[in-house]
């Protein structure tokens, strides 16, 4: 009896373990489910402000933006909201990116899911496919909106993502410190031209570029991007092609160049001393902006906290902003671009009116300006731009007008093929295991998902 | 007692654990014994239907080449936590018991850390790998390694579980009668000789509860690597835990987690349950 006993409350503690994986809500319905478009038609934009009722509402709003340009903006956006709609409170929730889509599926499972997400169709296709975001209605939209962003955001031809601004990533770089050099900035828009900067840079005991690396993000948008660019324009099935097994890393050469160049500029120009391994992103922006490295790799959402970090530190260099080149020929490099902060209308949102009334609002000038002038960013919105616009803003748009590949236009990478991709590569770059191996241990990855049913 | 006022009694004890039965079976008991039927499915944690794919996921728990992975990373936890706090504890215990100076302070100090959630304790860990390590002694983070990073992780279990291993050693420790290790000093036996021979037996109680609640904690940790690393670099440090968690949720294959999450639970209950068992064996025979 007293065996039994033992045993029981054994069982009992780890099942408190496994309990929080079960699935909390209701057993999944039987029947099939319908497809997006005639499960409710496209979400049209309420006309006018009558639409909604003097109910108290609260929308929640997920997103995962850390900086603080941004947080200001979202706050400032929703303050302009409520003026114009007091009835409706938004609730702005702050995520880390990293764990991100984890805590919203969670949120999924337990029937609590925010009206509101920070997070775009290419990213999470899967939410899509389930069903779980509103198909938006092209009314929504003002004439003046940017196609690219549009694009960006559908599946099929159908919206799910309402841009609030466009942006991309390259390299910002410390105009004094490379003068006194001798690099010349036209010169960073090939790989050899950055690799030829660095190693200058780091001769002279400059730190090359500045680490952000202890997080995973910063250095999965540095093999994302390289591929964006370098392999997805020639080849817009590329992901697709991957995942079904039907094409091998193998049979793309560039990723050979591609993972090469990621390793040099993150494991021998950035994380140049132990200090650098553990470093940030907010530590990276703060490294730049200070003037303690001369380049740093990041996206254009990056300006306001560089320029924070800048004044702070009393730096009075001048920045400049160029593409991230993933070749030798300057005319095949882009700056990957995209519809960077965008948000979805959760499709089981209790307060689906308001969410679009929110939505709408955020396609207005008024918004657009608000959003634009807190958060330093290129609003989607043409012809709006900040009231004090940063100097690199000129660099942003003449980038993103000449020099930009919106790569969100393509099928992207789901699940555990996305996961695997970043984490391979970054496992392979700590390691210090080569390109080749890198490669073998990407296609060992994928073959194994396939094998076991992924 | 008559029969009745013994069924009476029953009742009332039952009673007495009616509230906490009813708690467990809610939250714990019917959602897990739902959550079982998943794992023989397809689903993949966010549509609303799924199919019944028989022993699918068993076999291909066993195929996939990434079990290994987070098996190897959990048992290597597991061993440097449960042989790391029992040793420290140990160690630290007997000495503290040696009437030195401040003694009781230093109980306290060191019961302190326990204080602090597992959050926050990998915060507080990855701040001290990442600032105080690399600038005042030169070290990197042992976070950013794909050898160190498992190791760097027990460090932090070690740090705050050493102090709650103390408090149960101690308690064995008052147990131990004093005329016994009398009787050895006695007879001639030095300190080690008392210690190994007279002290360290009658702690097998305490050996048994410790060595029992740290291997469970080691096998199904999570909290500490998915604050400091997320289970990276890579999938340097992903446990047992991790795998399943990534596999319900980032990777959109709920079935698969789930059934890596049974064959964890049968894992975790074997190994406890003989692990308890051999070390009862000793108490029995001491």
């Amino acid at each position: 009896m007293k065996k039994l006993v033992s045993l029981f409350l054994a069982a009992a503690m780890v099942l408190t373990l496994l309990a929080g994986c079960g699935s909390g809500g209701e057993a999944p319905a039987s029947e099939a489910p319908e497809s997006n478009a005639e499960a409710s038609g496209s979400a049209e934009a309420p006309s006018g402000e009558d639409t909604s009722s003097d109910e108290e509402v609260t929308l929640t709003f997920l997103h995962h933006m850390g900086e603080q340009g941004k947080q200001d903006g979202l706050v400032k956006l929703v303050e302009a909201f409520h003026e114009k709609y007091p009835n409706i409170n938004v609730e702005v929730e702050f995520l880390s990116r990293d764990d991100f889509i984890n805590q919203y599926k969670q949120r999924v499972s337990a029937d609590n899911a925010p009206d509101l997400i920070n997070y775009r169709p290419f990213e999470t296709p899967e939410l899509i496919e389930a069903g779980l975001i509103e198909p938006l209605d092209a009314s929504l939209f003002p004439e003046g909106i940017d196609q690219n962003c549009i694009k960006s955001l559908s599946i099929d031809g159908v919206i799910y993502g309402v841009p609030l601004d466009v942006g991309g990533y390259g390299f910002y770089y410390n105009k004094n410190q490379l003068e006194a050099v001798g690099v010349d900035p036209e010169s960073l828009n090939t790989r050899s031209g950055v690799l030829d900067a660095c190693e200058k840079l780091m001769a002279a005991g400059y730190t090359p570029l500045a680490s952000g690396y202890a997080e995973q993000w910063p250095e999965n948008i540095i093999i994302e991007g390289l591929t964006y660019t370098g392999i997805l324009p020639e080849n817009p099935t590329l992901f697709t092609d991957l995942m079904s097994g039907e094409k091998s890393f193998s049979d793309y050469p560039e990723f050979l160049e591609i993972v090469d160049y990621g390793q040099k500029l993150v494991g021998t120009y950035s994380i140049v001393d132990n200090k650098a391994a553990s470093q940030q992103a907010s530590d990276q922006y703060a490294q730049f902006g200070r003037g303690d490295a001369a380049m740093m790799m990041q996206g254009t959402w990056a300006v306001s906290d560089i320029r924070i970090a800048q004044e702070a530190a009393g730096n009075t260099d001048e920045f400049g902003f160029t593409i991230y080149p993933w070749s030798d020929d300057a005319n095949s490099n882009y700056m990957p671009a995209n519809a960077d902060d965008s948000f979805m209308i959760s499709k089981d949102s209790k307060h689906k009116e308001e969410s679009l009334l929110f939505a709408e609002f955020c396609m207005t000038e008024e918004a657009g300006k608000i959003w634009t002038n807190a958060s330093g960013c290129i609003s989607a919105l043409s012809g709006v731009m900040p009231d004090d616009a940063d100097p690199l803003m000129e660099y942003f748009t003449a980038t993103l007008a000449d020099h930009a590949y919106f790569f969100e236009m393509n099928p992207g990478l789901a699940g555990q093929y996305y996961q695997d991709f970043d984490k391979v590569y970054i496992e392979g770059r700590v390691a210090g295991i080569t390109p080749e191996e890198v490669i073998e241990n990407w296609q060992s990855a994928y073959d194994n998902i396939r094998a076991t049913g992924g | 007692m008559t029969g009745k006022r013994k069924w009476i009694s029953r009742l009332t004890d039952f009673i007495f654990l009616l509230p906490a039965f009813v708690i467990f079976a809610a939250v714990i008991a019917i959602p897990f014994i739902q959550a079982v039927g998943i794992a023989f499915t397809n689903w993949d944690g966010l549509s609303k239907t799924y199919q019944f794919n028989g022993l699918t996921n068993l076999t291909a728990l066993f195929r996939d080449a990434q079990t290994a992975n987070a098996v190897k990373n959990t048992m290597l936890y597991t061993v440097i936590t449960c042989v790391g706090v029992n040793i420290l504890a140990l160690a630290i215990t007997v000495g503290l018991n040696s009437n030195i100076r401040g003694a009781r302070f230093l109980k306290s100090a060191m019961f302190a850390p326990i204080i602090a959630s597992l959050v926050i304790t990998a915060f507080i860990w990855g701040r001290i790998y990442g600032d105080v390590f690399p600038v005042n002694f030169g070290v990197p983070t042992p976070l950013t390694n794909t050898k160190t990073v498992v190791m760097g992780i027990a460090m932090m279990c070690l740090w705050r579980d050493t102090g709650l291993a103390m408090v149960i050693y101690n308690a064995g420790l008052q147990s131990v009668p004093e005329e016994l290790k009398e009787a050895a000093r006695v007879d001639g036996a030095n300190a080690w000789y008392t210690f190994w021979h007279v002290t360290f037996p009658m702690l097998a109680p305490a050996v048994t509860t410790c060595v029992t609640l740290w291997l469970g904690y080691g096998l199904k940790v999570f909290d500490y690597p998915k604050v400091a690393t997320n289970g990276g670099p890579g999938k340097a440090s992903e446990t047992f835990c991790i795998f399943v968690y990534n596999h319900f949720f980032s990777n959109n294959r709920a079935g698969y987690g789930q059934m890596a999450a049974l064959v964890m639970l049968i894992a975790v209950v074997g190994i406890t349950s003989a692990v308890t068992k051999a070390l009862r064996k000793r108490e029995v025979q001491m």
